[in-house]
This record gives structure tokens, C-alpha cells and sequence, in this order.
């Protein structure tokens, strides 16, 4: 009978590398995916013209440097938040002990472990084994419509055919941070206001930390051997019900009781929490210790819908330690 | 020898070529010793980590 089967069944690996040239064959984890981004190999082609009248169209040539790249989308699963927040904070202090365990991450900007990463086609049955990549962003995404998105970023050096096993299984079943605990958001629109304000009216938003990874050809091989490190590039946008002008005082007039137009832009502060769907013990938080308020002036509408304060915030050194901090309390003992 | 007390007894990073490193506590007092010659990334990591007083690991003084 010819059936198509159900081609939904699509499970991706995980795992921090010792070094480089250790790819390794055991997921750390494995997990579903959101979305239909799966790790992939890809590769450029050229096309070679040469003055030879007898052709009648130019000769398809393959560029050197076949390599891989990730942008899959998960729930954010508890335990394998920590190993994707390794690849982009290296250095992991745990404190406390599970199934409250603190994991401190910190080491943005410095250099990263590679991490393999590993997909079975099950309705094909083909494995693969991706492997060498440095994570490129990591960004989180949050609404009420659905648990704390993870679109994870990697570019690596060495896609293979290769069969692998699996440590730990994340499944929904495990449950996921949702979009954001009871005491939900702790913002502060100027240095100036000492105390942080929980907010109560944080509709949605995003966390994005982008570091841009370049594969360098070689043109002696067939994958690529150096992968070039950007800058760090953390943004974030948040979309709240109005409940003050705090926000938009702050990004025109200097302060939250600001009346004049200012010179300057206040900085302020963006702490979030994200529960757990079914640990009480999991949390998951983000801390952005410097940030300028840049809001747009909200605008009233014909309809009568709610008054919304959109704002893209630009994240500033911090005095101490990194420019976004993810802090993740969970039940996984070991330092990632 | 820099010495280091780490609340949790652990702490892991990653050397400048990508290699990963792990060090654990002494059980009894919670301290690591890092040689400074022979590991100067790990020091200056865990230094850098201890001068944040809003980091967990902590400094010990006396060599």
C-alpha cells in the first residue's frame, strides 16, 4: 500500500567535547525539537567558465570546507539548559546541593568547548554525527502561549554518517521552564531607583546572545579546520502592558521622574525568572545587571486595545562579571 | 599555589584551545590549590571569578 509514514520522529544529541579532535559518541542528551531545524551539513559551489567555445554552459566545481551548522528550536528543557549555556559560558561554580544545586555560568566572551551534536533520521534510519562546533548565540524567547523557547546557534567543522547513544533522554515529560515564575520580573529603568520592581506586566520577550562564527576554508581538505570567533552581541526586547511611565520617562527624560529632555540615557537593570512546569526546585534566571531603557512612545489605539510599552534594550558592562548571567538551579549535581 | 574555596565543592571551564577542565574540592575544607606555573588559566580564571563579590568562589589568602 503506498503509504507515506509519519515523518515527525526527529531526535537531536547533544554533547561538550574534552577537546577538539574528541567528537565523541554519546549524547549527553537527546531531545525533540520545535521546529524543523535540525543540524545540517552544507557547503558552497562555484561554477568554472573557461574560454573553450565547445561549452555551452561553465562546469559546476565544489568549494573546499563542507562543515555544519544548528539553529534548532526546544522548550527549555532543566537539564540540558546547562550543557548549551556551557558552550557559551564556559566556566560552571555549582553551590548548594540538588535537587537545588545552583549552577553559576559565567565566562562570556572567552573561549568555549566544541560540542558534537548528533541526529537520527528515524524514518529513514540514518545517524549522523555532527561534529567540532562552537556555539554561535544562544536566544531565548518567551510568551503565553507556550514554554521558554531555546533557538540554540552552533557552527562546527566535521559532519559525519555515524551511529551514536544517548546518556540522558529529555522528553516533554520531563517538563520545561515556562514562560516566567510568580515573581516574575525584577526591572530597574535607572541606577539612580536602588530598589529593582517586580513587574507584574511582562507580556513576552526575548534574550538573545549572539557570537558570530566564521568557518575558515582551507583549500586543503574537504571540511573545515579553523572556526573564527565575532564579538558577543547581547539584545534584548521586552513587550509590557503599560502600568508606568517609568520606562518611556526614563529613555526620554533621564529618569523615571524625569521632565526635561536629557542628554544622556540612564541605565537600569533586567533580572528574569522562569519556573518549571513541574519541578518547584527548577529555576532558570537571567540577570542583566546593566541595560539602557530604549522604548518606543506608546500609541494609544482606535480599537481601545491596551496600552503596550515595546522596548529594545541595549545591555552595557557591567561593574562585575558578565553582561548577561544565567543562573540555573536545578537537580543535575556534576559541573557541567 | 593559589588557593580557592568553592561552595559546592566543583567548578568546571575550558582551556584557550577548547579543551575542557574539571576540579573538585578538597571534601573536608571545600578548597582547591591551583599552581599557578602549571595551570595559569585555571588561576586566572578562578582569580578573575573571586574578585566578583557577586561570584560564589572565593580567594583564600596565605600561599
Amino acid at each position: 500500500v503506498p503509504l507515506t509514514q509519519a515523518s515527525n520522529n526527529d531526535i537531536v544529541g547533544l554533547h561538550i567535547q574534552t577537546n577538539e579532535a574528541t567528537p565523541g559518541t554519546v549524547a549527553d542528551y537527546s531531545f525533540p525539537l520545535l521546529s524543523t531545524d535540525r543540524p545540517y551539513p552544507t557547503q558552497d559551489t562555484s561554477v568554472i567558465q573557461v574560454t573553450d567555445a565547445a561549452s555551452i554552459q561553465g562546469d559546476l566545481f565544489k568549494n573546499a570546507g563542507e562543515h555544519w551548522e544548528s539553529h534548532v528550536q526546544i522548550p527549555a528543557f532543566d537539564a540540558v539548559l546547562g550543557t548549551m549555556l556551557k558552550s557559551m559560558w564556559p566556566t560552571d561554580t555549582p553551590s548548594g546541593a540538588v535537587p537545588s544545586r545552583l549552577h553559576t555560568f559565567s565566562g562570556l566572551g572567552s573561549a568555549p568547548p566544541f560540542v558534537s551534536m548528533y541526529n537520527n533520521f528515524t524514518s529513514g534510519s540514518l545517524s549522523e554525527t555532527f561534529a567540532a562546533g562552537i556555539c554561535s548565540g544562544i536566544e531565548f524567547e518567551f510568551s503565553t502561549e507556550r514554554p521558554l523557547r531555546v533557538t540554540y546557534h552552533v557552527v562546527g567543522e566535521t559532519p559525519s554518517v555515524a551511529v551514536f547513544t544517548v546518556t540522558t533522554a529529555q522528553t516533554l515529560a520531563d517538563g520545561f521552564f515556562t514562560p516566567l515564575a510568580a515573581a516574575n520580573g525584577l526591572l530597574k529603568f535607572e541606577e539612580d531607583s536602588l530598589t529593582p520592581i517586580t513587574q507584574t506586566n511582562i507580556v513576552g520577550g526575548k534574550v538573545s546572545i549572539m557570537r558570530e562564527v566564521t568557518p575558515v576554508m582551507t583549500a586543503d581538505g574537504a571540511t573545515v579546520k579553523f572556526l573564527a570567533q565575532g564579538l558577543v552581541a547581547p539584545t534584548v526586547h521586552l513587550d509590557l502592558v503599560w502600568a508606568s511611565w517609568d520606562a518611556y520617562r526614563a529613555t526620554f527624560y533621564g529618569a523615571v521622574a524625569g521632565t526635561t529632555a536629557s542628554p544622556t540615557l540612564p541605565s537600569g537593570s533586567v533580572d528574569l525568572f522562569f519556573g518549571h512546569s513541574s519541578s518547584a526546585t527548577s529555576i532558570f534566571e537571567l540577570k542583566i545587571d546593566k541595560v539602557a531603557w530604549l522604548t518606543d512612545p506608546p500609541v494609544p489605539n482606535p480599537d481601545a486595545s491596551p496600552l503596550m510599552v515595546s522596548a529594545d534594550l541595549a545591555v552595557l558592562k557591567p561593574a562585575a562579571g558578565d553582561h548577561v548571567k544565567p543562573l540555573l538551579t536545578n537537580n543535575v549535581n556534576a559541573a557541567y | 599555589v593559589a588557593k580557592f574555596k568553592l561552595p559546592g565543592g566543583e567548578v568546571s571551564g575550558v582551556y584557550r584551545n577548547g579543551e575542557t577542565w574539571h576540579l573538585k574540592a578538597n571534601a573536608d575544607t571545600g578548597i582547591v590549590e591551583v599552581n599557578e606555573a602549571k595551570e595559569p588559566e585555571i588561576a586566572e580564571t578562578l582569580s578573575e571569578l573571586a574578585e566578583n563579590p557577586e561570584h560564589p568562589i572565593e580567594a583564600v589568602k596565605g600561599k
